[in-house]
């Protein structure tokens, strides 16, 4: 199975896709581009015995490393490519395999989905890619958010302050091996964070979305969505024949229930100030991250979850791809809200820099070896191809 | 140990206040992802981790995390490590098989052991095995005599569990509405040599050992200590009946229930864990290394 561009989704219509090549700039050496502002303070700390790169030999160059994200101690591993492959690159110079005269330069973050998750990801897809990147050249880091895998700390499934941090520290890794230009990658949960960042900074150059929650789950669905979505045929087939499949049923019903609850008792403890104030008012788009890189979410309410700084990385000039599975739940409630879909027209107004990309009958995440080989090959490809405007300045 | 066990890329921190090291054990069948937990002073003991494996392993990943942590506070070294063609450790290290699995934990536990395990014949290195990494803390520990064995909700008839794992797939197969048949799978294994469970590889090879392993038959033949935490769910019960046969074989079993679900066919949901579920954990992980603290502060 291939990641399919624009196959047959209907929502949202108006997203274009770049086609293969016409995006593609040679970029230079960023020798006028300003390092990424920092945004907190772990953006500055990284470690500093990383190894010297390239890997000697033909063979990527795996290193554990720990570094803090504020009062947090984080783990990942950072992968470089072998001098065989580094002289490769050189050797090429036409082949601009990453859109610039040094083969090292590009760095790719790799962050996995959140809790229940470690560095490899699921089925060690993040340790392939990381080797096949190193293959083409590329450093990659693919690290473990606070409170997971071998990170410190407790992981709160919150959408502001550690997860951005983590994500700012985990690039100030990649900078400190010299990666001037990013490409990061977020799946599920971890692109939101991603995607705080990216519309921070000025050295992305692309960043991949794969399965993002673009919309709090079941906000702008009508009832009848909502239960048929969750009891349908399949699900009761199971449920009755099944004691295991019926244990994680009943707890991600559980798992909803109370998420929808805590939200609507946020927006409320929100709005009724506002209310006896004279100004009843639902946020409609995330707001802009404050100092210190940690931003305000609102967990409920039309539209994209961070449709402000999806418009921010686009308008920066990077690239954005978004992936989903045909029939992922995160696809869904995006074609049922039609102020997201109105959110991707607009995105779309800002050129070709946005990527619409659905995988024929997968789910959502990586949930067989055929999306696992899709997104494998995806990232890989679009790590020798970063469509980046800023770049070729 | 056949040959020198080289780290590579390791790195070093305090983690929750334990010094952690990870990086790239060299064995002689591949590169192996390790963590060390180190215990603050002179460790009274050591512990290798044999995880769980598929999507089970992401329920247990961080548990095995926190029991490393707990441990190595209460002042047993311990060591997490990445099977063969699992995780981060390298693909194509030799063919995975539970046999070879546990060869990888001796590996590990080579690299941990300490002068005083070797000269006492390694009754302080202890082996914790997590569903069907039970298996392969089991044949682990069984060449090494007097090695005391944790068995968090083990997996006690491999063909049992390949049956059951293949009995999820269909479970979620009915999702996308796919058709692909029990048959299919054995197909591919035996013409590609692995099939793709849920996202998950299954190599023949580890097939093949998995349906003729039985925890009843891995008894280590001299007499020893084990302590057994079943889980809620089907595998109790045959878990309970193989460690009846261990006892009669004269080993010491312990058996220290808890009412955590097994759940192992299904990556959770991505919420935060239940208060409820934590306190759970952190009772088995409190039961674990009493047990062994309590067995190794002894002279």
């Amino acid at each position: 199975m291939s990641v399919a561009e624009n196959a047959s989704q209907p929502v949202p219509p108006a997203v274009s896709l770049p086609v293969q090549g016409d995006d593609v700039r040679p970029a230079t050496p960023s020798a006028t581009s300003s390092p990424a502002p920092s945004t907190s303070q772990s953006d500055q700390v990284a470690s500093s015995r990383l190894p010297p790169e390239p890997a000697p030999g033909g063979r990527p160059g795996e290193h554990a490393v720990y570094f803090r994200s504020g009062a947090e101690r984080l783990f990942g591993i950072l992968t470089t490519p072998s001098a065989r492959a580094v002289a490769a690159g050189a050797d090429t110079p036409t082949r601009t395999r990453l859109g610039t005269a040094r083969s090292t330069s590009l760095g790719v973050l790799l962050a996995h989905s959140g809790v229940n998750n470690f560095t490899a990801h699921r089925n060690g897809v993040w340790t392939t890619i990381a080797h096949q990147l190193a293959n083409e050249g590329v450093t990659s880091l693919r690290f473990d958010f606070t409170g997971t895998g071998e990170s410190s700390g407790h992981h709160v499934r919150s959408l502001t302050g550690q997860v951005v941090s983590d994500i700012t520290a985990a690039v100030a890794v990649l900078r400190a091996q010299g990666c001037d230009r990013l490409l990061l990658v977020g799946s599920c949960f971890g692109g939101i964070p991603v995607t705080v960042v990216a519309a921070l900074r000025r050295d992305v150059a692309a960043v991949i979305l794969l399965s993002p929650p673009l919309v709090v789950a079941a906000t702008q669905q009508s009832l009848r969505q909502r239960v048929t979505g969750l009891v349908n045929r399949a699900t009761v087939t199971a449920v009755i024949t099944n004691p295991e499949f019926r244990r994680w049923y009943l707890a991600r019903v559980w798992s909803l229930a109370t998420a929808h609850l805590r939200v609507r008792g946020r927006a409320l403890t929100r709005a009724l100030p506002r209310l006896f104030a004279g100004a009843a008012h639902w946020p409609h788009r995330s707001a802009v991250p404050g100092p210190g890189g940690h931003a305000h979410f609102p967990m409920t309410g039309a539209g994209l979850l961070v449709g402000a700084e999806l418009r921010a990385i686009l308008e920066s000039g990077a690239a954005l791809d978004l992936v989903f599975g045909s029939e992922d739940g995160n696809l869904a409630v995006v074609e049922h809200d039609q102020a997201s879909v109105a959110a991707l027209d607009d995105l779309r107004t800002l050129g070709s820099g946005l990527g619409w990309h659905v995988i024929p009958g997968a789910v959502h995440g990586l949930e067989d070896a055929s999306v696992q080989a899709a997104v494998i090959a995806f990232v890989t490809e679009a790590a020798r191809r970063p469509r980046n405007r800023r770049g070729a300045q | 140990m056949t040959a020198p066990l080289l780290v590579h890329g390791a790195d070093d921190a305090q983690v929750d206040g334990v010094r952690c090291e990870a990086g790239f054990v060299d064995t002689p069948d591949g590169r192996l992802f390790t963590v060390r937990h180190l215990a603050r002073t002179d460790p009274i003991g050591t512990v290798v981790v044999c995880s769980s494996l598929f999507a089970e392993e992401h329920t247990d990943y961080r548990r095995d995390f926190q029991l490393a942590q707990r441990l190595a506070g209460a002042g047993i070294a311990t060591a997490r490590f990445h099977y063969r063609g699992v995780g981060n450790s390298a693909p194509g290290a030799g063919a995975q098989s539970l046999a070879a699995f546990a060869r990888d934990a001796r590996s590990i536990a080579g690299v941990l052991a300490t002068p005083r395990d070797v000269k006492s014949g390694t009754s302080r290195l202890g082996f914790v095995g997590i569903g069907p990494g039970a298996l392969v803390a089991a044949a682990a520990a069984a060449r090494r005599d007097g090695s005391p064995v944790v068995l968090w909700k083990p997996v006690a008839d491999g063909e049992r569990y390949f049956r059951d794992l293949l009995r999820a797939r269909l479970i979620a197969a009915t999702r996308t509405g796919q058709t692909v048949t029990t048959q299919d799978v054995l197909d591919a294994l035996a013409a590609h040599g692995w099939a793709d469970v849920m996202g998950f590889r299954v190599t023949a090879t580890l097939r093949d050992s998995l349906v003729t392993a039985r925890l009843s038959d891995l008894g280590p033949g001299d007499a020893r200590e084990v302590l057994f935490q079943p889980f809620r769910g089907s595998r109790a019960t045959e878990a309970a009946r193989a460690l009846d046969t261990w006892s009669k074989a004269g080993n010491t079993v312990t058996t220290q229930p808890t009412t955590l679900p097994e759940d192992p066919w299904f990556i959770p949901d991505a919420a935060e864990t239940s208060g409820e579920v934590a306190a759970l954990e952190n009772d088995l992980i409190e039961h674990t290394w009493t047990w062994l603290r309590s067995m190794w502060s002894q002279p």
